[in-house]
C-alpha cells in the first residue's frame, strides 16, 4: 500500500469523473470489438486484425504530419478510420488477383504501415509521444469526442448486428449455400468489413493498436472454448471484451502500468483463465465426473 | 433431356441451358452442354473425380460466368438452394442443428430486416428434422455429429427452403446405404410434391436409383458429355465404358430414344 509507484481505488474514485471517459470508451470498445472478434477469429482474419490496428495508427500519425507540415487540418480520427477501412478493403480482396499470397500481402501491408507510423512520429518531435500513445496503447485519457465515437460506431455495429444476426451468420459462415438462397453476400461481407476497419479506426486514436489488436481477437478466443451456441458466443465475447477494457484500465491505474499493455494482458489473461477451465472441464467429464459430455453420446456413423 | 413434349417442358422448365461451355480462365472443361432443368423432375449430374461436376454446378448457380452459352431463368423469381458438401462447412463455428437448418428459411435481400423466424418457419424446421430422425439432435452442435448426420442436417436445410430449384452436391457420400436410399427417395418425392426441380451432383452410381429422372454424363477425359433420361444415358457407350459393369444392367426401355441426347462433340 506504501509503494509510490501505486495509487489506491481511493484515489480512482476521487479521480472518477477524470477516468470515467477513458474507462466507458474502453468499456464501449470492448463491447463492439468483442462482438467482432467472433467473425475475425471464425473466418480466420486475426492478421487483417493486426494490420489493420497498425494501418489506423499510421492514419493518426499521418493526420499529424500533414498539420504540421503542410498546415492542413485533417482530424486525426477520421484519417485513422478511412485509412483502417481502405486497409480492411484491401486486405480482404482476393490475393490471385495481385499474385500473391494473403499471408504476403498482409506482410507487406503490416510492414508498410508500422514502419512510416514511426517515421513519420520520427518527424513529430512534438507529437512523438501521441504518435507512441496511438501504437502502443499508453493514453490515460481520453476526447469526450472519442467517447462519442466509440460510442456511436460501436453501438451502430451492435444494433445491425443484432437486427440481421440470421442474415448475417448465414452469409459469412456459409456464402455458397447464403449466395445461392439469394442473399446479398457482397454487400454483407463489405460491410461486415467495413465495420470492422471502421471500429478499428475510431478506437485506435482513443486507445491505441497493441490493446485494439488484443480486444478484436482474444474475447472470441475464450468465449468460444465456452460450451455455447453462436448467440451465446457473441454475448460472451461482447462481455469478456468489455471486461478486458475495464479491468486493464483499472491494472494500470492501479499499479501505475501502460494502459494499452495493461489491457493486452488482462485479455491474454481472461484468455489463459478460460482456456483452463474449458480443458479441466473437459477433463472431468472424459473421466465421467462432470456433466456427461455430448460429444461422447453421439451417434458416430 | 426430359420425354416430355416441348410445350410440357416449356410449361413447367425452371431452368434452361444452351451450348453451355464451363470452366476457368477461358479453357472449357468439358464440351457445350444443352440442359432442361424441369420441375418435379430429379437430374443426377455424373462423372468422375475432375470431371467438372462442380464447376458445371456453379455456373447454373451463376457464381461462376460461362465460357459460352446461355442460360436462361425460367422462372422469375426462382428461389434455389444449395447443399454444399461438408468438407466445406466450418468445424470450429457453434452452430446447433436447428440455428443451422432455421438458415433455410432465408431468402432474398429482404431476410436481411428479420432477425427473427415465424413461427411457421419454426414448425417447418422442426418438421423437417423430424422426418429425417434429426429431431432430438436439434439443441446439438453440428459439429458434434457424424458426417452422416451432418449430411442429413444439410438435407433437411434444403428441405426447408421450399426453392424452386435444389442443387445437392455429393448429397448422401456419407451416408449408409439405408439412408443413401431415404435420402434419394426422399429426393424424388420433394421434387414431385413441391414441383422442384432437383440437381445431384455424384459419383457414387448407388445413388442412381429410381429417384433420379434424367442423368447428364461429365467425361471430361474422352471430351463427352451425355445427357438425357437414366435409362437412357446407362445404356450409352460413354457410361459403359466409364463404369463399366460397376452397375447391374439398367430395366429395358420400353421406347428408344432420340439419338441425339448423345452429344460428342470432342475427340
Amino acid at each position: 500500500m506504501g509503494d509510490p509507484m501505486t495509487m489506491s481505488w481511493a484515489d480512482l474514485w476521487a479521480a472518477r469523473e477524470l477516468f470515467a471517459a477513458p474507462i466507458a470508451c474502453a468499456a464501449l470498445a470492448g463491447c463492439a470489438l468483442g462482438f467482432l472478434s467472433v467473425f475475425i477469429v471464425l473466418k480466420r482474419m486475426v492478421f487483417i486484425s493486426a494490420t489493420v490496428s497498425q494501418c489506423a495508427g499510421l492514419g493518426v500519425a499521418f493526420a499529424f504530419f500533414v498539420e504540421l507540415f503542410v498546415g492542413l487540418h485533417l482530424p486525426p480520427v477520421l484519417v485513422a478510420a478511412l485509412v483502417a477501412i481502405a486497409a480492411t478493403l484491401l486486405c480482404a480482396i482476393d490475393p490471385k488477383r495481385v499474385g500473391v499470397s494473403r499471408e504476403a500481402l498482409l506482410g507487406f501491408v503490416y510492414a508498410l504501415s508500422s514502419s512510416l507510423a514511426v517515421l513519420l512520429g520520427e518527424k513529430l518531435a512534438a507529437e512523438a509521444h501521441d504518435v507512441q500513445s496511438i501504437l502502443f496503447g499508453t493514453a490515460v485519457l481520453v476526447r469526450e469526442l472519442d467517447v462519442w465515437l466509440v460510442a456511436g460506431v460501436g453501438g451502430l455495429i451492435l444494433l445491425s448486428g443484432a437486427w440481421t444476426y440470421r442474415a448475417l451468420t448465414f452469409a459469412i459462415f456459409d456464402e455458397s449455400a447464403s449466395r445461392a438462397q439469394g442473399l446479398p453476400v457482397a454487400w454483407i461481407k463489405g460491410a461486415l468489413l467495413v465495420a470492422i476497419g471502421a471500429m478499428i479506426g475510431v478506437s485506435t486514436r482513443a486507445l491505441g493498436a497493441l490493446p485494439i489488436f488484443a480486444f478484436s481477437t482474444l474475447p472470441a478466443v475464450a468465449a468460444l472454448r465456452i460450451r455455447l451456441p453462436l448467440k451465446g458466443v457473441l454475448a460472451a465475447a461482447i462481455a469478456i471484451g468489455a471486461f478486458d477494457g475495464v479491468a486493464g484500465y483499472l491494472m494500470a491505474f492501479r499499479f501505475n502500468l501502460p494502459v494499452g499493455a495493461s489491457q493486452t494482458a488482462v485479455a491474454c489473461l481472461v484468455t489463459i483463465f478460460v482456456l483452463a477451465i474449458s480443458k479441466c472441464w473437459t477433463f472431468l467429464n472424459e473421466r465421467g465426473m462432470g456433466r456427461p459430455s455430448n460429444a461422447k453420446n453421439t451417434e458416430r456413423g | 433431356m426430359s420425354t416430355e413434349s416441348p410445350q410440357a417442358r416449356a410449361a413447367t422448365g425452371v431452368l434452361s441451358a444452351r451450348s453451355l461451355c464451363v470452366g476457368y480462365a477461358g479453357q472449357a472443361l468439358l464440351p457445350p452442354i444443352d440442359l432442361d432443368l424441369g420441375a418435379g423432375r430429379v437430374t443426377a449430374i455424373l462423372g468422375r473425380n475432375g470431371a467438372g461436376k462442380s464447376t458445371l454446378v456453379k455456373t447454373l448457380l451463376g457464381t461462376l460466368k460461362p465460357i459460352s452459352g446461355t442460360i436462361r431463368r425460367l422462372k422469375t423469381p426462382l428461389k434455389i438452394a444449395l447443399m454444399p458438401q461438408t468438407r466445406e462447412l466450418d468445424f470450429q463455428l457453434p452452430i446447433t442443428v436447428r440455428e443451422f437448418a432455421s438458415w433455410g428459411s432465408l431468402s432474398g435481400r429482404g431476410c436481411l430486416c428479420r432477425p427473427w423466424s415465424t413461427r411457421g418457419e419454426g414448425a417447418l424446421v422442426d418438421r423437417v428434422l423430424g422426418e429425417l430422425g434429426l429431431g432430438e439432435l436439434g439443441g446439438r452442435f453440428l459439429r458434434e455429429l457424424s458426417e452422416g448426420q451432418q449430411q442429413r442436417v444439410l438435407f433437411a436445410r434444403v428441405l426447408a427452403t421450399q426453392a424452386d430449384l435444389a442443387l445437392l452436391d455429393e448429397p448422401t457420400a456419407a451416408m449408409d446405404a439405408v439412408f443413401q436410399a431415404e435420402v434419394m427417395a426422399r429426393l424424388g418425392q420433394m421434387a414431385r410434391e413441391r414441383s422442384m426441380a432437383v440437381v445431384v451432383v455424384t459419383h457414387a452410381l448407388g445413388a442412381l436409383g429410381g429417384a433420379v429422372d434424367d442423368i447428364a454424363l461429365l467425361d471430361a477425359d474422352a471430351g463427352k458429355v451425355v445427357v438425357g433420361p437414366r435409362d437412357e444415358v446407362l445404356r450409352s457407350e460413354t457410361f459403359a465404358r466409364r463404369f463399366g459393369s460397376l452397375l447391374p444392367p439398367p430395366p429395358e426401355v420400353s421406347a428408344p430414344h432420340s439419338s441425339a441426347q448423345e452429344e460428342a462433340r470432342h475427340g
